[in-house]
């Protein structure tokens, strides 16, 4: 019995640890948020064909996901970040 | 992986008709977004921690946008965030326009805006996974009506069935207003009690949708 109580303790720890790394390193460190004015996005077609690559030349395959700033139409500031955001953890 | 709880939701009911307002705050950083402003400012803000840093329009019917201009005088350090299409309704603020499939991160939370016009033009769905703020697009037992200019009943659909509908079926959905029996309820649990949300296709929802309007009473 004693046996099983820890064992099911274990096991309740693990997860609760897991959960809170992937919440830890891989969101809170996915760069500046709309405070500093940045949205994040998937590049697609109309970016390339826009001043994105003008912004920033790294930024040039559709589907990557990029930190950026716009005045309304033209991007004014991209990053390329590994992720969007982590939403999937949100 | 579980979805991890980082926030909390306080809803306010109020306004010209039953509208729902809500207060979104990141529970590490206490960062705040209210959705839509058709709620007093004296009721909203006593639960503000701060100037929130977002408020988020789900469209600019009148009843979600009445104390915009109370909200934006007092917070003026707040973005106001909506659909490019209504830019120039928000000249003397600081708005932010967002386009579908755009993301903006508040402390820990990372808010997806998803156009789903139809109820009106300028229509957005704000997802914070696991919920999702649906404005007048879709309600708890029905979807939003198409009867004012800038609706569009196909533009609706698609939406709601290819749009929303696509989205994990435990998504929570939390409306623009309260007409149904509960104020909140999930995507699965939504269809299972709404004729409009169980449409074969656009004709047959096109049909539905001419029968609510039919035969609805005022208080459906």
């Amino acid at each position: 019995m004693k046996n099983k109580i820890l064992m099911s303790f274990i096991i309740l720890l693990s997860f609760s640890c897991g959960n809170q790394t992937s919440l830890n390193n891989d969101c809170l460190d996915c760069g500046a948020g709309l405070t500093n004015g940045f949205f994040y996005k998937e590049i697609v077609f109309e970016d390339i064909a826009s001043n994105l690559i003008e912004i920033n030349s790294s930024a040039s395959v559709i589907g990557t996901c990029i930190r950026f700033k716009k005045d309304g139409v033209n991007f004014l500031e991209a990053y390329v970040v590994e992720d969007c955001c982590c939403i999937e953890f949100q | 992986m579980k979805p991890i709880s980082n926030f909390s939701i306080r809803t306010i009911l109020g306004g010209y008709d039953n509208n729902l307002s809500y207060i979104i705050t990141c529970n590490r950083s206490r960062e705040q977004v209210i959705i839509d402003a058709g709620i007093e400012f004296k009721l909203i803000s006593k639960y503000i921690l701060k100037e929130p840093t977002a408020i988020l329009i789900t469209h600019t019917h009148k009843d979600h946008i009445l104390h915009l201009d109370q909200y934006a005088k007092n917070y003026q350090s707040s973005f106001i965030i909506g659909h490019p299409i209504s830019a120039d309704k928000f000249l003397n603020t600081h708005y932010r326009v967002i386009r579908h499939n755009e993301i903006f991160k508040i402390g820990d939370l990372a808010f997806t805006a998803i156009h789903t016009p139809g109820h009106y033009v300028d229509s957005i769905c704000y997802q914070l996974s696991p919920a999702l703020f649906t404005g007048d697009t879709m309600f708890v037992g029905r979807t939003g009506r198409v009867i004012n200019a800038g609706s569009n009943v196909e533009e609706l659909y698609d939406s709601v069935y290819n749009k929303i509908l696509n989205l994990p079926s435990n998504i929570r959905i939390y409306p623009g207003h309260h007409y149904g029996e509960e104020m909140s309820i999930t995507l699965s649990e939504n269809i299972n009690i709404s004729l409009l949300l169980q449409a074969e296709n656009f004709l047959d929802f096109s049909k539905r949708m001419d029968h609510y309007e039919k035969n609805r009473t005022p208080d459906n």
